[in-house]
């Protein structure tokens, strides 16, 4: 019996299956689509069971909300991409599969679009809601919401191609969880807190440039009247002493799919070399 | 005509580690080799090469003619492996394994299930067809690992102590598989630390030792140059001391130790006439036998012989 290889794009589409496969055997799906539909409950639940009630203004709803929706793609990539790569290496499965005749590459690509869906998946359902309650409660959207919506699908490609890349670089999958996690939830935020403190724009961050997901909808004259730049801090955040760098939809997007590019290419690049 | 397995100057550095030396090989097709070596020869990083698993420092390998470092897709389409024990994805059943291996490789969905029936019963895995792989002892994997390499009729296949891992009976299943392959005609590159599995199975070796390739020639012919062998003799009777003053002294006898009271192991340099000879001497020593058997294979000897030599 002697077949030909598929081409890269049907074996990639094979991977990505299996991979699919693999995340709603293992749960994975499951696990971060219940945390996002619980997420979604605590916040339409809790403001009337505390006896609160929602916001009177549209806009001011789903910013509440939209907080959430950076560490739901944080979640997302530390469940999809933290382990992709180094799994394999970890696990022994590689040895099974490396021999097949596939380019490194595919399987990374594959990979990469199976937790690219994933993460779709749970980003979209937690939009759908906001939606579909502030349609309820309100009557009306904020027009960034869709906006909102389409920066945090870039935000999420590319904060996947990082986590794909921390996977391709580091040995374990546990480092490259934890790594991953804090990395994008703790560490680059205080980078971007303690830069903002001495003046400097920390516009380089992708963190920072995926604080415009929800700040679209909270503080939308970012959009054409005020480009991105340091702002004094009003309101609630009158008291914090220095001004803040407030990032702007074209300069946002610049660096995002900058992430997005750099670090997939990089985690092929180191994929491709890495030794079993 | 290609040869389906060749290796030019293969060379891998690990920092200062020569772990292949300028590794020249030619594996004619439909022979069966076996890659032998002590630990640390080298056998698993030329498998892991030939595997496109790591890339040599220098030089280069081929798969059907075909550069297995910069068209790995092209060289390993007609291949099977196994490398190491490997593991496969617990959530997956050997069916669903096959298939995806099966589908990367491009057979169709009748194939692959023709065919995992079929090696999924040759490895003895079929009441466990649909059965996670998460719950597979090590014995287990290896068998699946040996049906996946099976599943496409490969024209070449690449074995790293295919039965590592098998109690007897499986390690007897995978030689009687390995042999069968061999009358098939197929291409068999399989390296195994058990001189008498490769004796039983291959038809050609390869030592390699230190990285570098010692010997390459037929088992027929490697087996006459070992000169050295075992022979165990057992004796109704403990023979005294002076007997085996005798012994030693006979001609050939290298050393003799006395592993029990009845049992004697004697080194022995010489051929089978030599052999017949130390046999009647013995007999006319008044040694009581019950038994004179050479221990350990041809192959053995030859290795062990060719390995100190190397140290050397």
């Amino acid at each position: 019996m002697k077949s030909s290889p598929p081409s890269d794009s049907e074996q990639l589409h094979i991977v990505l299956r299996y991979e699919l496969l693999k995340y709603l055997r293992g749960q994975r799906l499951f696990g971060i689509l219940i945390i996002t539909a619980f997420i979604a409950w605590l916040m339409l639940a809790l403001p009337p069971l505390l006896g609160r009630g929602y916001p009177s203004d549209v806009r001011t709803f789903p910013s509440t909300f939209l907080n959430f929706v950076s560490i739901l793609i944080v979640l997302s990539a530390t469940f999809f991409g933290s382990d992709a790569i180094n799994s394999e290496f970890q696990g022994r499965t590689g040895y099974a599969l490396f021999p097949s005749p596939i380019r490194r590459r595919i399987i990374l690509l594959g990979k990469y679009v199976a937790s690219a869906l994933s993460s779709l998946l749970a980003v979209s359902l937690y939009y759908a809601i906001i939606i579909v309650s502030a349609q309820a409660i309100y009557g009306t959207l904020p027009d960034e919401l869709i906006l909102s919506y389409y920066l945090a699908v870039v935000y999420m490609l590319s904060i996947l191609a990082f986590a794909f890349f921390l996977s391709s670089v580091m040995k374990g999958t546990t480092g490259s969880a934890v790594l991953t996690f804090f990395l994008l939830m703790m560490i680059l935020p205080i980078i971007g807190i303690v830069l903002n403190s001495a003046d400097i724009d920390p516009w380089f961050s992708i963190t920072e440039a995926g604080g415009i997901v929800s700040r679209i909808v909270t503080m939308p004259p970012v959009m054409g009247e005020r480009p991105g730049g340091f702002m004094q801090p009003t309101g609630a955040a009158a008291s914090i002493p220095y001004p803040l760098y407030i990032p702007e939809v074209g300069s946002s997007l610049i660096v995002m799919v900058n992430y997005f590019m750099i670090t997939l290419l990089a985690a092929i690049y180191v994929f491709e070399r890495r030794e079993l | 005509m290609t040869c389906p397995i060749v290796t030019e100057n293969l060379r891998k550095m690990y920092n200062s580690f020569v772990a292949l030396d300028n590794l020249n090989l030619k594996v004619e097709g439909g022979v069966c080799l076996g890659f032998l070596g002590p630990n640390g020869a080298g056998k698993t990083t030329t498998i892991k090469i030939l595997t496109a698993l790591i890339k040599p420092t220098s030089g280069k390998a081929y798969l059907n003619g075909i550069d297995v470092t910069s068209d790995p897709k092209a060289a390993l389409s007609d291949v099977g492996a196994v490398v190491e024990t490997p593991e496969f994805y617990p959530y997956l059943t050997p069916n669903e394994m096959l298939s995806y291996l099966g589908e990367l490789r491009g057979m169709s969905g009748n194939e692959i299930s023709e065919r995992s029936m079929k090696v999924l019963d040759e490895v003895k895995l079929t009441e466990w067809a649909d059965k996670p792989i998460g719950s597979f002892s090590r014995g287990m994997k290896q068998r699946m690992a040996l049906a996946q390499s099976l599943l496409h009729e490969p024209a070449i296949l690449i074995l790293d102590e295919p039965t590592s891992g098998l109690d007897p009976r499986g390690m007897h299943e995978v030689r009687e598989i390995i042999k069968t392959l061999k009358e098939k005609g197929k291409t068999v590159f399989m390296s195994s630390h058990l001189l008498s599995e490769a004796q039983e199975v291959c038809d050609t070796v390869a030592l390699l030792d230190r990285g570098r390739l010692i010997v390459l020639d037929k088992i027929e012919n490697l087996s006459k140059m070992s000169t050295v062998k075992k022979i165990e003799v057992r004796a109704l009777v403990a023979p005294t001391d002076s007997q085996l003053d005798h012994i030693r002294r006979f001609t050939g006898v290298r050393s003799v130790k006395q592993t029990s009271p009845q049992v004697l192991l004697i080194e022995f340099e010489g051929d089978e006439d030599s052999m017949a000879e130390l046999h009647n001497s013995l007999l006319g020593l008044g040694v009581k036998m019950t038994s004179f058997k050479p221990t350990g294979t041809d192959l053995e000897g030859m290795y062990l012989e060719i390995i100190a030599e190397s140290v050397r």
